[in-house]
Formats: structure tokens, C-alpha cells, sequence
């Protein structure tokens, strides 16, 4: 085994936590990612593939399904898987050994820095962030949207939990997006 | 339209009209008018997008180490990069910049390229893909390698060059440079669902998924074995120029390993998982200490690019062709890619074609400015006499005097000449003598050993 | 301006980038024995009505679809919105 040390995408050894009024922001390093595409005529084989993945059927276009090992709809034929990264650092691998070719899978992990909210009254960091309506985004949403002119994954996984996953490298412009939401917001 | 949005300008305009047109300023009426209505603070529509909030910074994982090395860092679109790194005792960047080409090119430097955009693309229609996309083939390349590939418009104009490495029959990872990353990416998506929208191919950014470090310099391969776990064979038979392969580095973890070169010296590009950067860039410096390894920044690769002759951004300047650029042999006629029709539009190929070329001073003293105007002998300084421009220069540590690269119509057929290079905004009006773009090993011996 | 998606509903506009003319899907045969005038015509020349317009927009801040949005360019009305992938192969663009 190699003995590389991992940094965060904030730059840090641990992942950093804020807390402001009734509201936590937290850095989450611990997830490994993989894209997931249908190949032409293998639509139907990567949805299948997906459900053997994950459990429940492959989320259709705006949500997440999934337990341990999540999928989130990204694009036309085209999904993310999520799962913990202690147990599934090569997600790529176990998600390409099930498509078996049937759709194209890349590595996504170091991508993307995921931030996650935790607290009563949500909606109005979110309302300052971005375009989304927050009455009818439910648990089990996911929206691409643009926080800070940062092309983000919002994910609603409880009424009170709600991921924001953005460009790794804007990871400390982000963050300090947020934070400020926070700090007007309450 | 100034900070009155034309409200005061505008009313000696109204008064001339009516005293043209023989009325009184009312009846000739005002203009409609656009808002602000009434004088607005600027700092009102910034709101709180100014200062560093104005757009976001991107950094790249090896951010904090280059921090630590004193790196003075430069904007690149929205990306800090390492600029150069001053060491103890040097006061000007040209010391420290001149200090990092010399001791890459005698023995090895690191230069954080993980800014470049990268794409994944795969499908059984990949390679098809890839052929429409370059203006030259990629349906044959093996797998296992890698090719320059030059990216047209449609006009027919250079629109960004890059690498494509095959990992797979159906798998290519393709590269762009740092500022196009973005409108590459538009670019593909558009030629996949707008153009060949039957194609089997898939697309997704993975610029951000991996750290990436050149390692260049005669010493770059013994650096690298000791870096690159030993199952994997450097050596030049086994891992020859422009192969690529993944490999694993420090005892297992997974890495892409390219051998490319910007630079012209013996060079390999080293990938690994973004989270390892700032591991894989401190570990790289580590083993090369015994080589008196430098990390070297963008200041450093513009002048070995220059000394090179590789053509970067100051060359696909939007308006130039595979032509202009000296790779008009790349635009294969055998199939159809984007842009290689119009770019045998007349206009593109008449006889005195502007030619990449390289410059260098007749008084080894002087400098080659870049955006200085070339004028032949003789001839009057005006822009009917404009023979060409210069578009990258630099002072070149390893001959001693400043070089350049530069547009001249005609300027293949032109070496030896001696011309007028002038500045009138900067007052320079000396002699140039147009030379090969490749003043460093033009014989490319040194990227093969 | 709001922009009905075909599979995520209204979206605002700022999520977008607006691609110019819908006739950019409408590319010439480059074994076309007049290609080269072709082509001319296709890079350079645009209609510029006043009334509905095909436009390409990007969802580049959302899933990356290439829409082909008609729009009143008097009014901004938006009549229609469709996958431009749909569209391009109902113009024959599959071979």
C-alpha cells in the first residue's frame, strides 16, 4: 500500500466545520464518485446495472435514490454514483464491472468538493444561493444549478440535510459562498 | 456612454438637431432613455460581488505546497498558477526564471499542469468522434499512445490544440489548454447532440478529477523510477515518446502516466487522484533532490515553449489557420472534420500567407517585443508596408539573448533576412534576422532519448 | 426569461448559453461538389427575423442538453423547446 497523505479540498488535513444560528456547514471528503453514461442501445442495460448498484430503480431526471451506494440523475442517460469512500475508492471499477461495457464510466472522485447543510430553516440559506424553488424541492431532490457562478449539484436528502457538490479546485470560494449565506440568512 | 449614460452629452446633441431642423429643443423631444434614470453608486450593482467575490479563484491541490515554496502566483482565466518560484538572494523574476529553465533543461524541473482541461471520451464511435472533432486522423492511433491534435472552427481558424491519448479501443482522454477548457468542452457537446447526433460517444470533464505534474529534463526519467512502482518499464524501448499508460506510483496508488513534452527536453506528464496533489508534488521534489530537481512555473514553460517553438494562445490568436501556424500538412483532406472546408477558402491561402517563424536580434543586446510590427528593409512604416507581427518573445537563458516567435507574410521562405522590427507604442526600431522557430534541438533528439 | 426544459421544466435562463441560430445544425456535406460555397452559406449567413426565431441554448449550468428554443424575437415569447438532439435527427442528421 502506498502511504500518500490525502488533503481536502479545502486544503486541509481534517475537514473543516463551520456552525452558525440553527445551521452546520460541513466539509465532506469521504465520498468516492463515478459518472455513469448509457452507450448507444444500452440504455435499458445501464438502467438495470444501476439498480443492481444502488437497490432501488435508477432515479429518474431531478432525484436521488439509493442507500449506501447512491445514484443521482445528471444528464439524459447519464447518472452519479456516490458511495463511501473508505469502503468503494475504486467505485469506477465495481460500477464498470456491472455495465460491462454497456455504458462508459469515469472517475469522478477528485471532481467535485461536497459541503453539506445541517439544521432547521434551510430555505433561507438556499434562497440566497440560488435559483431553486425550496417549497417543492423534497427529500430525494437533486438539481444542477449555479451558486456564485459555480455549476453545483444541490441535493435534498432529509428536510434538514441538503449537499451542495461543486467544483473541487472553487472549493474556498464556495465554501465562503455558503458561510455567507448563513451569516445573512441568520 | 460614460458614468451619464449619455444624459448630459445628449442634450448638446438635441440642441444642434433643433437648431438644424429650426425648432426649439422640445419639439425636438429627447431620445429614450435607458436606466439608471437617476445617478446610481456602482458599488449598488456590484452588491457584495466585488473584491476576490467577483468570481471564483480556482486553485489546484499542490496550491498550499507552491505557497509554501514563495510562489508568485498569476491569474489564468479563473485558476492561481505558480508564476515563478524566487529563491534566497534573487531580486528580479528574470533570475528566478532564467534559474528554473537552466536547471530543467541540464538536469529536471516539476511545473504543475493540473489546469489543463481534460476530457474523457468514450463509445464504440470514439475515435470517429475524435476524427471530426481534429483536423488530422486519430482512427489509427494504437492504444497506448498519444497525438497532438490541432482543433479547427468551422471558419477554418485555429481553435485550440491539445493532446488525445488512447487508454482504450473506445476510451480517449483528451487535453486542451488551460483558458479553452470550457469552450472546448461547449464546443464537443455541441458537435455530439447538434451535429452526429447517432454517434456512440460520451463526454464528461474530468479536469478537476486529477493532479497532473510535468517532470521534464534529461533527469526526468530517473526521477520517475523512482516515483513509478518497478513493475512498469520506463525505459525508452518499453515507454518510447507520446506513449501513455496507467500505471501505479509510491507502492499502489493508481496513476495515468503520459510521455509528452512542451518543453523539448525528455519529458513524461504524471496524473493521480486529485486528493493525493499535494502528497504526489512533495513527493516528487523529494526524490528528485538528488538530481537538484526545481519546480519550475508558467513563466518558465512560455520561455522553454518559445526556445522550442511550440505554438500556445499568443499563436491561436482566433485569427490564424493551420497555415499560418505551419501545420497545413495536419488537415487531412481524406475526411470530413470541422473546419477543414473553409479553411480552403481563398482567403486563408493566398501566396504571402502570414508563417510562423522565429526572430532573433541582430544586436544580441536588444530585446523582440512582442507586438512589435515587422517591416521589410527599406520600406516605409506604415501598415500597407506590415510585413508580419511578433506574438510570444522571451530572453532565452540558454543563448543568451532574447528570442521570439513572430507572424511574417511569407516567412518560410524567408530565413536570413534581415528586417525592421518596430514599436512605435514603445519606441523599439532595430534589426531582426528571421530564423527557424526551433532554436532548441530542432532535430527533436532530446524528447526521444 | 424562463425556459420550459423538455425533462426538467422551467429553468431560468441564467442557467443557460445562448448558441446562436438553429440552423447551425443544418451542416453541409463536405463530398458536396459546391461544399465550399455551402459551407460559406452556413458559417456566414444568418436570417434576422423579426417574429419566431430557432435558437440554440446550452444548459451548461444544468444537465448539458443542447436545447432548440423558438422564440418571438419581438416579444421573447417562447413557443416551443426541444432536445436538439431530437431535432437534429428529425432534420436527417443521423447518418
Amino acid at each position: 500500500m502506498h502511504n500518500l497523505t490525502v488533503t481536502t479540498a479545502l486544503g486541509g488535513t481534517e475537514p473543516r466545520i463551520d456552525m452558525h444560528g440553527p445551521i452546520t456547514l460541513s466539509e465532506e471528503p469521504g465520498y468516492a464518485l463515478a459518472s455513469v453514461a448509457a452507450r448507444k442501445g444500452g440504455e435499458r442495460a445501464t438502467i438495470l446495472a444501476i439498480r443492481r448498484l444502488i437497490g432501488p430503480a435508477a432515479p429518474k431526471p431531478g432525484h436521488i435514490a439509493g442507500d449506501k451506494v447512491t445514484a443521482f440523475w445528471i444528464g439524459p442517460d447519464q447518472w452519479m454514483l456516490e458511495a463511501p469512500y473508505d469502503s468503494h475508492e475504486t467505485l469506477f471499477e465495481q460500477a464498470a464491472a456491472e455495465v460491462k461495457g454497456k455504458a462508459s464510466v469515469t472517475e469522478q472522485t477528485g471532481g467535485w468538493c461536497r459541503f453539506d447543510l445541517r439544521g432547521v430553516g434551510l430555505a433561507s440559506v438556499l434562497e440566497r444561493l440560488c435559483p431553486i424553488n425550496m417549497i417543492t424541492f423534497q427529500p430525494g431532490g437533486v438539481t444542477r444549478s449555479s451558486i456564485d457562478h459555480l455549476g453545483c449539484f444541490i441535493i435534498c436528502r432529509a428536510l434538514e440535510h441538503i449537499s451542495i457538490l461543486g467544483p473541487r479546485s472553487s472549493a474556498a470560494s464556495l465554501h465562503h459562498g455558503l458561510l455567507t449565506a448563513m451569516r445573512s440568512a441568520y | 456612454m460614460a458614468t451619464d449614460q449619455g444624459k448630459t452629452s445628449n442634450m448638446g446633441g438635441l440642441a444642434i438637431m433643433a437648431e438644424l431642423t429650426g425648432k426649439t429643443i422640445p419639439e425636438v423631444g429627447t431620445t429614450i432613455f435607458r436606466p439608471p434614470y437617476t445617478p446610481t453608486a456602482i458599488g449598488a450593482f456590484a452588491g457584495r460581488d466585488r473584491g476576490t467575490d467577483f468570481r471564483p479563484t480556482r486553485k489546484t491541490p499542490s496550491h498550499k505546497w507552491a505557497e509554501d515554496q514563495g510562489a508568485v502566483f498569476v491569474e489564468v482565466g479563473m485558476w492561481l498558477r505558480a508564476q515563478w518560484f524566487p529563491q534566497a538572494g534573487e531580486t528580479h523574476w528574470r533570475q528566478s526564471v532564467d534559474r528554473e529553465v537552466l536547471a530543467t533543461r541540464k538536469s529536471v524541473g516539476i511545473c504543475d499542469v493540473t489546469t489543463l482541461g481534460k476530457i474523457d471520451v468514450q463509445g464504440a464511435d470514439a475515435a470517429t468522434f475524435l476524427n471530426k472533432i481534429y483536423c488530422n486522423a486519430f482512427g489509427k492511433l494504437a492504444i497506448g499512445k498519444t497525438r497532438y491534435g490541432l482543433m479547427l472552427r468551422e471558419d477554418g481558424i485555429a481553435m485550440d490544440d491539445g493532446t488525445a491519448a488512447r487508454l482504450a479501443d473506445d476510451h480517449f482522454v483528451v487535453t486542451t489548454t488551460t483558458a479553452n477548457a470550457v469552450s472546448v468542452f461547449r464546443h464537443m457537446e455541441f458537435a455530439r447532440q447538434c451535429l452526429w447526433p447517432d454517434f456512440d460517444v460520451q463526454l464528461i470533464s474530468t479536469t478537476e478529477a486529477w493532479a497532473q505534474y510535468a517532470v521534464a529534463g534529461p533527469n526526468a526519467r530517473n526521477l520517475l523510477q523512482k516515483i513509478v512502482d518497478s513493475e512498469f518499464d520506463l525505459s525508452n524501448e518499453a515507454f518510447p515518446f507520446m506513449a501513455c499508460a496507467n500505471v501505479t506510483v509510491c507502492g499502489g496508488l493508481r496513476a495515468r502516466l503520459f510521455r509528452i513534452s512542451f518543453s523539448g527536453e525528455l519529458a513524461f506528464e504524471i496524473a493521480v487522484p486529485t486528493r493525493y496533489g499535494d502528497a504526489m508534488i512533495r513527493r516528487l521534489m523529494q526524490a528528485g533532490e538528488e538530481f537538484e530537481a526545481v519546480a519550475y512555473g508558467t513563466e518558465a514553460l512560455g520561455v522553454m515553449r518559445i526556445e522550442k517553438g511550440h505554438a500556445a494562445g499568443n499563436e491561436l490568436n482566433g485569427t490564424t489557420s493551420a497555415l499560418n501556424l505551419g501545420m497545413e500538412r495536419m488537415v487531412s483532406k481524406k475526411k470530413d472534420s470541422i473546419g477543414s472546408t473553409l479553411s480552403e477558402r481563398s482567403g486563408l491561402n493566398t501566396d504571402d500567407a502570414l508563417k510562423l517563424i522565429g526572430l532573433r536580434p541582430v544586436d544580441v543586446k536588444n530585446p523582440v517585443p512582442a507586438g512589435s510590427h515587422l517591416i521589410t528593409k527599406g520600406d516605409p512604416v506604415d501598415a500597407t508596408h506590415d510585413q508580419g507581427y511578433v506574438t510570444s518573445a522571451c530572453y532565452s537563458p540558454n543563448l543568451g539573448h532574447s528570442i521570439a516567435l513572430a507572424y511574417l507574410k511569407s516567412g518560410d521562405s524567408r530565413k536570413g533576412e534581415i528586417l525592421r522590427l518596430v514599436s512605435p507604442l514603445t519606441g523599439f526600431d532595430h534589426e531582426v534576422e528571421v530564423v527557424s522557430a526551433h532554436f532548441i534541438d530542432p532535430e527533436g533528439e532530446r524528447l526521444r532519448a | 426569461m424562463i425556459i420550459n426544459h423538455p425533462i426538467l421544466g422551467p429553468r431560468d435562463s441564467a442557467e443557460f448559453t445562448y448558441m446562436g441560430d438553429a440552423a447551425l445544425l443544418d451542416r453541409p456535406d463536405w463530398q458536396a461538389k459546391d461544399a465550399l460555397a455551402q459551407f460559406i452559406d452556413y458559417g456566414y449567413l444568418r436570417d434576422n427575423p423579426a417574429g419566431p426565431h430557432q435558437e440554440l441554448w446550452y444548459h451548461e449550468q444544468g444537465d448539458r442538453s443542447f436545447l432548440v428554443v423558438t422564440r418571438d424575437t419581438t416579444t421573447h415569447e417562447i413557443s416551443s423547446v426541444k432536445l436538439a438532439n431530437d431535432v437534429a435527427r428529425s432534420r436527417g442528421r443521423s447518418t
